[in-house]
């Protein structure tokens, strides 16, 4: 009876691989037809600057792919145009009709029948096989088998994360259950096999509101990018304010720990030495949900850093002028004229936890994304001749009131510990 | 007594002769009434006669020509006001009356009054233990590592060797100019130099906090660079060498112009840079030891009410410009 069930265990081992390969040539033949590369082409040179995959989907002219794909065209139409191609080579120009930058989805239109639309389906159960199609570093269609490992937490975005190999080029493209329904859109690889995916329902969204205004092409796009970042900076500063904190200790400071497990915190303190004539501590935290917009600019950085210094021996002039020099904050991300206005900026003194602090509040907005701003915050602590607390804030992609709002709530927890 | 005085003024070099008699002659010639040695001068250039309504001059020689107050002596003679300012060729002579009431005297060494720190060694003394403590201090307070007394010290001395080369530069060119050695107020010009600078910056953060606005220092530095030297040059010839203010004035102007250009440069730069974009913020990030200040602590609310108003606003005018 062992020497049997062994039998068909090894058996069925041999056959398994064999049932694989069959499924995934009968999938890529099914769908060869409705996935198509996506390109941007410089309208003066008439070449490729950015390609991606896409697929059909709801309307036999209606295509989706990646946001990242098209931004180039998105950020300049003038200068851009877009482009299909298929696996048998035709191609034709396509217009956008919506997007949704925060999960990285566009929606495009062309002007004739694409193929079969493929259908929205809920995402598979842990471990099931997913077939991913697109056009890897334009070497040609392919399709990629793996294993759907489930939806990540809140805090990378909700994706799926795929277990198959995804390449430049892939993105845009869709990934099919075994039944050949998208569960998901290829947005993005890790190396060794690590993939991800934006769940499909997304996607139903934009179709579902595009569908409510008969596939009419969003009319201001700018408008509609500013509002989705406003609206996701709203909702994360809002799930900021909903968690427990926690506090930690800087120097005399009782401050908030980390805002959200999407904080990543360390500790980037300079080595004590003995002769050293001041103590001086710094931690800083950062989250990781950067929304990407072009090549130059991704929005939704929230960084925070506590920095103390104390000393016995330096007298308050000599103290001052080092604690002077650690006063300056600025925000890290690469603008230019043409994307945001100057800093204005407003300074004051504030009592906080008992204690004053020199306080600015520094605010650019978005040229494009009406609404938009980037704001900075500063603390300064005065009125102590040998120790200095500093308290610096970034909110990138945001609107002000929000800022303001998760500000005041910070600063009104610090405590101080004499 | 004479009846008129002619002044020539040659190289800086003035010459006072008394006309007695008329007709008297001007040139090169060596059978003039008056002889000069200007060689851009005729040698029979002028004659000055006595008329019964006075004087009128009478061109020799029209080489170079004359003029008479500053026009141009269109005929060959014509009336001569006392006094007058003539230019023969490029001859300054003054024609006066003996009676040209004088400039009063000027006291050489003024003991008293607010300017004669330039001239007493006291103060000369003074100023540069002044500018060596501050630069030490200044050089102290910046270091934030543990150091002998004698390696601050020996950072100094440097600024002190400084101001003796500065002095001892205008002691040279006093003495070359004026036949004057003037050294111990060419020590505390030079330490003035040094001093002054320390002070504007110990000033300027005092009132940039005081404030809360970067506006002093920035007020302090243009002073600094632009009027500084011109004005330690302008004091230390009107009241050192009595030169004449607007004389002085225009000596200092024209002395310091490369320095003033190159900061001029430098500020224009500035300006061009502060109108333009920048992506990082210009904010007051002075600090103060002493936590003296204009503005008063206020609460959170207060504050996120005030710079919410007071961003709106600069946002709204900033987006106008940008979209301009």
């Amino acid at each position: 009876m062992l020497r049997c069930l062994l039998l068909l265990i090894i058996s069925s081992l041999m056959i398994t691989p064999c049932l694989a390969e069959s499924d995934t040539s009968s999938i890529y033949e099914e769908v060869e037809s409705s996935v198509y590369q996506i390109r941007v082409i410089n309208n003066e040179t008439g070449k490729k600057v950015a390609i991606g995959s896409g697929f059909v989907v709801e309307k036999d002219s209606i295509l989706a792919t990646n946001y990242h794909v098209v931004s180039e065209y998105v950020n300049a139409p003038d200068v851009f145009s877009l482009e299909y191609l298929s696996t048998s080579g035709d191609s034709g120009p396509l217009a956008l009709l919506d997007l949704d930058v925060i999960h990285d989805l566009a929606v495009l239109r062309s002007l004739k029948p694409m193929g079969a639309p493929l259908k929205i389906a809920p995402v598979p159960e842990k471990g099931a096989v997913l077939y991913s199609l697109g056009n890897p570093l334009d070497l040609g269609f392919s399709i990629v088998t793996g294993t759907n490992n489930g939806i990540m937490t809140q805090d990378q975005d909700g994706n799926i994360l795929f277990s198959g190999s995804l390449n430049p080029g892939m993105s845009g493209g869709p990934t099919l259950d075994e039944s050949g329904n998208i569960i998901g859109i290829n947005v993005a690889t890790q190396g060794n096999s690590l993939g991800f995916l934006v769940p499909a329902n997304y996607l139903s969204v934009i179709l579902e509101r595009l569908a409510k205004s008969n596939f009419v092409p969003v009319k201001d796009r700018f408008a509609r990018i500013a509002e989705q970042l406003i609206e996701k900076s709203q909702r994360t500063l809002d799930r900021f304010s909903g968690n427990d904190w926690g506090s930690t200790r800087i120097g005399k400071l009782i401050v908030p720990a980390e805002l959200d497990k999407s904080m990543r915190c360390w500790d980037v303190s300079r080595t004590p030495k003995k002769d050293d004539l001041f103590r001086h501590f710094l931690t800083e935290c950062s989250n990781q949900e950067n929304t990407y917009l072009s090549k130059n600019l991704a929005l939704g950085a929230i960084n925070y850093e506590y920095i103390w210094m104390d000393s016995e021996k330096l007298h308050p002039l000599r103290f001052f002028t080092q604690y002077e020099k650690m006063n300056s904050s600025f925000i890290d991300i690469d603008v230019s004229k043409s994307d945001v206005t100057n800093f204005a900026c407003h300074t004051s003194f504030l009592e906080v936890a008992g204690q004053n602090f020199k306080t600015t509040v520094c605010r650019r907005d978005y040229l494009r994304y009406k609404g938009l701003s980037d704001m900075l915050f500063s603390l300064a602590l005065v009125g102590h001749e040998r120790q200095g607390g500093l308290f610096n804030l970034d909110v990138t992609g945001t609107n002000a009131s929000a800022a303001f709002g998760l500000f005041k709530k910070m600063v009104e927890t610090f405590k101080w510990q004499s | 007594m004479a009846k008129l005085i002619l002044e020539t003024i040659h190289k800086g070099k003035r010459d006072f002769h008394k006309l007695d008699s008329f007709p008297a002659t001007i040139g090169r010639a060596l059978d003039n009434t008056v002889i000069v040695s200007d060689i851009t001068v005729s040698p029979h250039h002028l004659r000055i006669d006595e008329t019964d309504s006075g004087y009128e001059v009478s061109n020799l020689a029209s080489e170079n020509g004359t003029t008479i107050d500053m026009v141009k002596m269109t005929s060959d003679t014509a009336g001569l006001n006392i006094p007058s300012r003539l230019m023969l060729g490029d001859l300054k002579v003054n024609i006066m009356s003996p009676d040209t009431e004088l400039a009063p005297t000027r006291i050489k060494d003024v003991k008293v009054g607010f300017f004669s720190f330039l001239k007493n060694p006291f103060w000369a003394f003074v100023f540069v233990a002044l500018s060596f403590s501050l630069i030490l201090l200044g050089k102290f307070i910046r270091t934030p590592v543990a150091e002998d007394p004698l390696v601050h010290v020996s950072k100094v001395l440097s600024a002190l060797l400084l101001i003796f080369l500065i002095a001892l530069v205008i002691t040279c060119v006093s003495r070359l100019s004026t036949h004057r050695w003037a050294l111990v107020p060419a020590i505390s010009i030079a330490a003035l130099f040094m001093l002054m600078p320390q002070v504007f910056e110990h000033a300027g953060n005092f009132l940039d906090y005081y404030l809360t606005s970067s506006l002093p220092s920035s007020i302090f530095e243009n002073v600094r660079n632009f009027l500084l030297v011109p004005a330690l040059l302008l004091l230390y010839l009107v009241r050192v060498h009595h030169v004449k203010f607007v004389s002085a004035l225009g000596i200092a102007v024209l002395a310091t112009m490369p320095i003033s250009a190159f900061f001029l440069a430098d500020l224009v730069d500035g300006m061009s840079n502060k109108q333009g974009f920048s992506a990082m913020p210009s904010y007051n990030k002075s600090l103060s030891a002493v936590d003296i200040r204009a503005k008063k602590t206020m609460t959170i609310d207060s504050f996120i009410d005030q710079a919410s108003k007071d961003l709106d606003q600069k946002m709204t005018q900033s987006i106008n410009d940008s979209l301009k």
